[in-house]
């Protein structure tokens, strides 16, 4: 099995079960932060700047978790929605499914420009490993029922935003 | 032609009888009328009548008569034999004019029952000799009416051992290493003291007592059950169908038993749940029933030699035996000894880098490369194998290497045994290793151990890759397969071999045969409970040495020596 395969949105020949995540017509976009005025920022004391940073952050975060659920679930999801490029998502194909750590809180970081964002979160992840060899373990295996295993691990969910156009995007999303 | 009853070859070389369904009803007219023999005194249960209820709404009824006369459902007059264990009471009976039967284990204090009704032909089993059985729990109509548990199979009986004494003498060690099947070992009947396995049955009658069935599928095709009070030790069974030489056995005994051990259960805690594994939309008493033979790629000499001529594969993958392994070790680079085998090859290495190697045997010829991996499982000791390219049966040689002492062990594997072409031969060869800083070891040489005998180890090899050895004789490995909820499931068993390299190390194998044809070796270290090994294989695509390599639990230990007295 590929255990690399690096996921395309655009590619037509995915089957994996994140073949869903198909590029298309980009829908209203729920995340998008509010676009505050220069004009506006420059004149006041600095509260502008930190809403609009506590918007911002709000955004990525429901991104964050919007792709998650995108992820998971839905298989007729259309990713063109919120992803940058047809290659922002970076997935092995046999993973299933990633769970936020339930306590460790997602630790993100904006540039200075407020044009980018990187978010790190401890996570677990299941993963199916298809039992399609002849050794005679896998043979017993699949006799018995079991053409696939599923198992789960703790990783590290590692994802890049990007501005454009006043809308947050999914730059790049892998697991270390 | 009739044959040995109880085959002096390993039951699967034995070639038995594929018996018709006319042929067995015309063996079973006459035991059908007299009933199940026994070398004790069976129960007369007198003139009792007892109607049945299933739970899924089956009625049957049977109505006793003097004399040990029964009639099913009103039928024809059959005869019937009974034993009671304390307070359950176990009947069988064949029905006159057909290939049927019924063994019932009916607790008389609460009316719970569970009832086994037997076939041969038909199916769901592929031969007619093969005994079919369906199971229905359910209860028995009395004037005490029904009470308690209902009867329902468990996992309360995974992982026990026990050694069971008939009263007809016959004696059997008998693993319960599963939920799903049986490894058992005749200790009378054959003569090679060899484990086999079987699909089984567990069925919890009360906290005390229980039914255990096993159908010797593959082989004979004979049942073999009892119910047993594992409290004191007492069996009452049957035994129902046809030996090696096509005679009936159809006899019910009783017994008593030594406890011998208890390996560990690896369901989550709290989970009691014990379903076999099902088949969907099966037939009336199938289950799965693991039959290797059926799946195996069977080559000629000459279909062998052509995948070694075509697609020769030596550790040059992933090996999903050894997704959990070991990294192989380049410490053998550089190195060059001589192995002299006893009573075998003289075999000269160079190690010329980590994954290649120079050999020549018995000094003939020039040398000639090899690719090969090794593992140092302990300081000093290591496991490698090769391929002896040139070598008419496509010869692998496995061997641990102690250099501190200068101890070698081969299992040395061969292909076209004289009964399947592609299915894995394998002799254990002991020798010395000469060469520059090692120790000559003199007449010393590794041995024989009984160290491994009766204990089990599960191998967690890749996801989804994992199976629980049980070394249940000292030539017998048994594998079984768990589930993902940790039962343990299907099973099987080959010849296996023990080897003591050092204190809590050792080189151990399996031989896969008619099963896949797999040679299986490995490296056991029991202080870091990690193996490093080698896979020796021949199929339709290709001809490999690959690696093996797992984390080991240890599953416990059964007390089985003084059962396999040494030669």
């Amino acid at each position: 099995m590929d255990q690399n395969s690096k996921l395309s949105a655009t590619d037509p020949t995915c089957t994996n079960r994140r073949s869903f995540l198909k590029t298309g017509a980009l829908v209203t976009a729920p995340l998008a932060a509010v676009a505050i005025p220069a004009a506006a920022l420059a004149a006041d004391d600095g509260s502008r700047a930190k809403l609009a940073r506590l918007e911002d952050e709000r955004a990525i975060e429901g991104l964050r978790r919007f792709v998650l659920r995108k992820i998971n679930g839905d298989a007729s999801a259309d990713c063109g929605e919120f992803v940058a490029s047809a290659d922002a998502i970076e997935l092995d194909a046999g993973l299933r499914s990633i769970a936020d750590d339930p306590v460790e809180e997602p630790a993100l970081a904006l540039s200075e420009d407020g044009a980018r964002a990187t978010c790190r979160n401890s996570c677990r992840v299941e993963v199916e490993t298809a039992l399609t060899g002849n050794t005679t373990l896998e043979r017993m295996a699949r006799f018995q029922g079991q053409g696939s295993h599923r198992s789960s691990e703790k990783r590290l969910l590692l994802t890049d935003y990007v501005k454009r156009d006043g809308e947050w995007k999914l730059a790049h999303l892998r697991l270390a | 032609m009739a044959g040995q009853a109880y085959p002096d070859v390993p039951l699967f070389r034995y070639d038995y009888t594929d018996l018709s369904e006319a042929q067995i009803a015309e063996k079973l007219r006459s035991p059908a009328v007299g009933g199940p023999g026994s070398k004790g005194e069976l129960q007369d249960l007198g003139s009792a009548d007892l109607r049945f209820t299933a739970v899924d709404g089956t009625k049957l009824s049977w109505q006793f008569a003097p004399g040990r006369r029964v009639l099913l459902d009103g039928g024809t007059p059959a005869g019937y034999g009974a034993l009671t264990l304390d307070h359950v009471t176990l009947f069988a009976h064949l029905v006159p004019g057909t290939t049927r039967g019924y063994a019932v284990a009916w607790d008389q204090q609460t009316n719970q029952a569970t009832v086994f009704e037997l076939w041969f032909g038909g199916g769901p089993a592929p031969k007619a000799r093969e005994v079919n059985r369906h199971i229905m729990h359910g209860s028995i109509a009395g004037p005490g009416g029904v009470s308690g548990e209902a009867h329902h199979p468990t996992l309360r009986m995974e992982g026990r051992s026990f050694a069971w004494t008939e009263d007809t003498g016959m004696r059997t060690v008998e693993y319960y290493p599963s939920v799903t099947y049986n490894h058992w070992v005749e200790l009378d009947r054959l003569k090679d003291g060899r484990g086999y396995s079987a699909p089984a049955d567990y069925i919890m009658l009360t906290e005390d007592l229980y039914a255990h069935t096993r159908t010797e599928a593959e082989f004979s095709g004979l049942w073999h059950m009892s119910i047993m009070d594992l409290n004191r030790l007492e069996q009452a069974g049957l035994r129902l169908g046809f030996n090696g030489a096509d005679e009936l056995e159809y006899y019910m005994f009783r017994g008593t038993g030594e406890w011998l051990g208890q390996y560990a259960r690896f369901e989550k805690f709290g989970e009691f749940s014990a379903e076999q594994l099902k088949v969907a939309d099966g037939k009336k008493g199938e289950r799965r029933v693991y039959r290797p033979l059926a799946t195996m790629d069977i080559l000629t000499p000459a279909e062998v030699d052509a995948v070694a001529a075509a697609n020769t594969h030596v550790f040059d993958k992933p090996s999903p035996m050894a997704g959990n392994g070991t990294t192989p070790s380049g410490a053998l680079s550089g190195k060059s000894f001589t192995i002299h085998y006893d009573r075998g090859p003289r075999m000269e290495y160079r190690f010329t880098s980590a994954d290649s190697l120079e050999w020549r045997k018995d000094g003939q010829g020039s040398f000639r490369q090899a690719r090969y991996n090794a593992w140092e499982v302990m300081p000093n000791a290591f496991i490698f194998g090769h391929l002896l390219q040139g070598e008419k049966n496509h010869d692998s040689h496995i061997a641990v290497v102690d250099l501190d002492n200068g101890m070698a062990t081969n299992f040395h594997g061969f292909l076209n045994t004289p009964y399947i072409a592609n299915e894995a031969g394998a002799e254990t060869l002991f020798g010395r290793i000469e060469g520059q800083g090692i120790a000559n070891p003199g007449t010393r040489r590794h041995e024989r151990t009984r160290d491994l005998l009766g204990r089990a180890f599960t191998w967690e090899y890749s996801p989804g890759v994992n199976s629980m050895h049980v070394y249940s004789t000292p030539n017998t490995t048994s594998w079984v397969i768990p589930t993902p909820e940790g039962q343990f499931g299907s099973q099987w068993s080959g010849t296996g071999d023990f080897i003591k390299i050092r204190d809590q190390l050792y080189f151990a194998r399996w031989q896969e045969e008619a099963c896949n044809g797999t040679l299986g070796t490995i490296l056991i270290n029991m202080r870091t409970m990690h193996d490093a090994g080698i896979g020796y294989h021949c199929g339709k695509d290709s001809l490999s040495l690959s690696a093996v390599g797992a984390p080991a639990r240890h599953a416990g230990k059964a007390d089985v020596d003084k059962f396999f007295p040494r030669a």
